[in-house]
């Protein structure tokens, strides 16, 4: 019995999946347009508490204005569905975004959590929606061409979340990523440093650091 | 009591045998017919994943090889690596113009393709995965001129009746395999 009972652990131990959240980062080719997470069954991943990786499918549940507060989950359709917050999982893969789960009081390491939905994610910036921005719109019969766009951004570095937009977007992120050298040198290229690139900023940020880290 | 512990052990093994046959290794990236069909679609034709190079060079030194690659492609080559874990592994993402194309009515029609490149290095191998491939629908291009971008699990190559579709076969898929081992082939004589 005691063997069967190994070979049983054996068996799970090769087939469940723990997962770290790090291989969850992704590159900055995103949109600057507004995301939405949507009620709608999609395929999906929640990382729980423990690493270990639920797939099947995934949809938002409950919010509150536009914070998403719990998501369900299902193996397949027509299976049971289970009801998961932000204190139940690490992390959340809904339509290509990712939702982090991280203290509501974002300086303090513990305590309550609340999702945050995270556009761009990487090593040591990263960048999360903000559920108060504006979005630009254009009147009836107007041409715009950054329709949707969102108008600010959160940015998440050493534990602090400070907000970017567009019209305040160069000095603040210069002061932000002021510790990598390499990349204070590829903002004097303004063609590239503007916030429509906000991702790809973050992301070359995030990749220079790593290389100087190593 | 022993019997059913070699049924077990024989369940595991067969286990690990499924697994073991993903990893059979390719010379080159070729598009193959599968017996998935689908009404109207026809028939679903995937490409391997992965390619190995095998040469006699360390991980260190086919680490740096694939590097001074990608920075031949790039003038930054952090705008493309996604994952850089320092000799063992590199993940870029590229996107390329125009390489799903199709031909309609004598209409050719093409789209740009995004995907993940995932180099695994060690002593003497580079395995180069493609995944996570993408089609830029150009046609559904929303109002802030970005394009939507959706998932090419497969291509659907021929008919159902097995017949290959003009419309694609020896276009798209030669298209796209061309690309993938001309970077096998770079990597090969870099």
């Amino acid at each position: 019995m005691k063997n069967i009972t190994i070979l049983l652990w054996l068996i799970v131990g090769f087939s469940s999946q723990a997962q770290s959240t790090t291989s969850y980062f992704n590159s900055g080719n995103t949109t600057t347009q507004k995301r939405y997470v949507g009620a709608s069954w999609l395929p999906g991943i929640i990382v729980m508490e423990d690493g270990i990786e639920l797939k099947g499918d995934v949809r938002g549940y409950s919010y509150k204005r536009n914070d998403i507060k719990s998501f369900k989950y299902r193996t397949k359709e027509g299976e049971k569905s289970q009801t998961f917050k932000a204190d139940d999982c690490k992390l959340v893969v809904y339509d290509g975004l990712i939702v982090l789960s991280l203290p509501k009081d974002i300086k303090k390491k513990s305590g309550k959590r609340s999702f945050y939905v995270t556009i761009y994610y990487g090593e040591f910036l990263s960048i999360f929606q903000n559920p108060k921005a504006n979005v630009a719109t254009g009147i009836s019969g107007s041409i715009i061409f950054n329709q949707d766009q969102m108008l600010s951004f959160l940015v998440l570095k050493d534990g602090k979340i400070e907000k970017l937009t567009k019209l305040r977007f160069r000095k603040p992120m210069l002061t932000i990523c002021s510790d990598n050298e390499v990349f204070l040198a590829r903002t004097k290229d303004k063609k590239w440093f503007k916030y429509d690139n906000i991702f790809k900023i973050a992301h070359f940020y995030n990749q220079t650091k790593s290389n100087l880290n190593h | 009591m022993k019997l059913i512990l070699k049924i077990f052990l024989l369940c595991f093994m067969i286990g690990v045998q499924i697994q073991a046959q993903d990893e059979i290794n390719h010379d080159v990236f070729k598009y193959t017919m599968t017996d998935e069909k689908k009404a109207f679609i026809g028939i679903k034709s995937i490409m391997n994943s992965s390619v190995s190079i095998n040469n006699k060079l360390t991980a260190s030194q086919n680490y740096t090889k694939i590097f001074l690659y990608v920075k031949s492609k790039y003038e930054y080559p952090e705008d493309a690596i996604i994952s850089n874990l320092e000799p063992t592994l590199l993940v870029i993402q590229e996107t390329v113009s125009d390489l799903y194309t199709s031909v309609s009515m004598g209409f050719s029609s093409s789209f740009d393709i995004r995907y993940n490149m995932s180099f695994e290095i060690s002593d003497g191998v580079i395995r180069c995965t493609v995944g996570n491939m993408l089609v830029g629908n150009t046609a559904a291009v929303n109002r802030t001129m970005e394009t939507e971008w959706n998932s090419v699990t497969g291509l659907y190559l021929h008919k159902k009746n097995g017949k290959p579709k003009k419309s694609m076969k020896g276009i798209t898929d030669v298209k796209i395999e061309n690309h993938f081992n001309q970077i096998i082939d770079t990597l090969q004589k870099f």
